[in-house]
């Protein structure tokens, strides 16, 4: 039997080609895309040294975001406030409450939050919507279609009260916690996640327990 | 001088492989990872993978040629722990990885038998190969593009269809180094297919 060089050369990469076609799976849930981050920002802060324990926490959450960005958020800061208050208390910190004696606390906590549109336009079709050129010598674009995912962070900072330079305004942050995902779902689910991105924070960061 | 030796031994690898047979292979290849791979990467077998495997025949028992492969690896792992060198950054969530791998390799055969109705062979593949490492944990992905020295020791067998067509199946031990990261991608490659001979 004879066969081609490049006709048998052709045969099997078309072959090859069409069986590539498939693709491994992904993130199926919105959960999947839930995530917590963790920073020892001061490598050099003891945090051996158990007798620093008191903590100071502004009964504010900062919104980082745009004032008028949608969607608003739908936990209270209230709710977070107690979810890091529970989490440090657990740990064996001692919450100041008086704001006039912050300063002579071991730590301050900031509590942000974020939330951000990501807008995405695709072309419809992909490369294979391209209409070329059409009738009369212009073009036709392919239609787009824009969407949308949103994305929320909650962050929990700490900073060395005793390193706070008002003159030269430095904050001397000493560790911080993120937890991010999509900011889609109901209302229940997104705070249920939040709760426990708080919680995960500070299971994965031991040396802050003082117990 | 070196130009004009390469210039020499491709003029007889042409002028030898023209009076020779060759024949093409293409196989679907099962990956099963290995080792450090399998313990610190990707546990999970491959059931997407391909290969194509060229050879000359310089004696009735010896073959030369080169071969390309695709194999991609993929494992989600839940509640993952990723953290920096130091230990002081951790990221926690689901993890997905990936892995794709592109194998190019000159290789030799031998072969046992021609003629049977079963023709075994063992062979050796040395090359080169480019990988994409991606591992997505929220909305960050980590990614590593390694360039690694490959070597893949085969054993397998031919069974002859009709003239020009043999199903073969082969077993091959695939060892791609890597420079940056404490595991190379190990992993054993059962591949089936067809090998279809030009004369």
């Amino acid at each position: 039997m004879k066969h081609s060089f490049f006709k048998t050369s052709l045969y099997i990469f078309v072959l090859s080609f069409s069986m590539a076609a498939c693709y491994p799976g992904g993130p199926e849930y919105i959960e999947d895309y839930d995530a917590v981050y963790t920073q020892q920002i001061d490598l050099n802060f003891d945090w051996d040294d158990k007798t620093k324990n008191v903590y100071f926490m502004p009964d504010t959450v900062m919104d980082l975001s745009d004032p008028d960005s949608d969607p608003s958020p739908i936990t209270s800061p209230a709710h977070i406030l107690g979810q890091v208050a529970l989490q440090m208390n657990s740990y064996g910190f001692t919450r100041e409450t008086d704001t006039a004696k912050a300063l002579n606390s071991d730590f301050i906590v900031l509590v942000s939050r974020a939330r951000s549109n990501n807008y995405v336009t695709t072309w419809w079709g992909g490369w294979g919507g391209w209409y070329g050129w059409g009738w009369g010598g212009c073009c036709y674009y392919p239609p787009t279609t824009v969407s949308n995912y949103r994305t929320g962070s909650l962050l929990v900072e700490i900073i060395n009260t005793a390193e706070l330079d008002s003159t030269n305004k430095v904050i001397p942050f000493l560790w911080q916690g993120a937890g991010e995902g999509l900011f889609e779902g109901t209302n229940s689910s997104i705070q249920n996640r939040g709760d426990k991105a708080i919680s995960q924070m500070f299971l994965q960061s031991p040396y802050l327990n003082r117990n | 001088m070196k130009k004009l030796a390469l210039i020499a031994g491709l003029a007889f690898f042409s002028l030898s492989a023209m009076a020779q047979d060759y024949s093409w292979r293409l196989t679907y290849d099962v990956s099963i990872p290995t080792g450090t791979f399998s313990e610190k990467y990707i546990s999970q077998a491959s059931w997407r993978g391909i290969g194509i495997d060229n050879r000359w025949a310089m004696s009735e028992k010896f073959s030369v040629g080169f071969n390309v492969a695709w194999h991609t690896f993929y494992e989600q792992k839940n509640n993952q722990y990723a953290s920096s060198t130091d230990g002081s950054i951790v990221v926690f969530g689901n993890q997905f990885r990936y892995l794709n791998i592109y194998t190019f390799q000159a290789n030799a055969h031998y072969y046992l038998s021609e003629s049977g109705k079963i023709n075994p062979w063992v062979g050796l593949s040395v090359g080169t190969s480019y990988s994409e490492q991606r591992a997505e944990i929220g909305l960050i992905a980590l990614t590593y593009k390694p360039w690694s020295f490959a070597v893949t020791p085969q054993i397998g067998i031919d069974i002859p269809i009709n003239m020009s067509t043999d199903l073969m199946i082969g077993v091959r031990y695939n060892i791609h180094t890597n420079g940056k990261v404490d595991y190379d991608y190990q992993y054993v490659g059962i591949n089936a297919g067809f090998k279809v001979s030009v004369f």
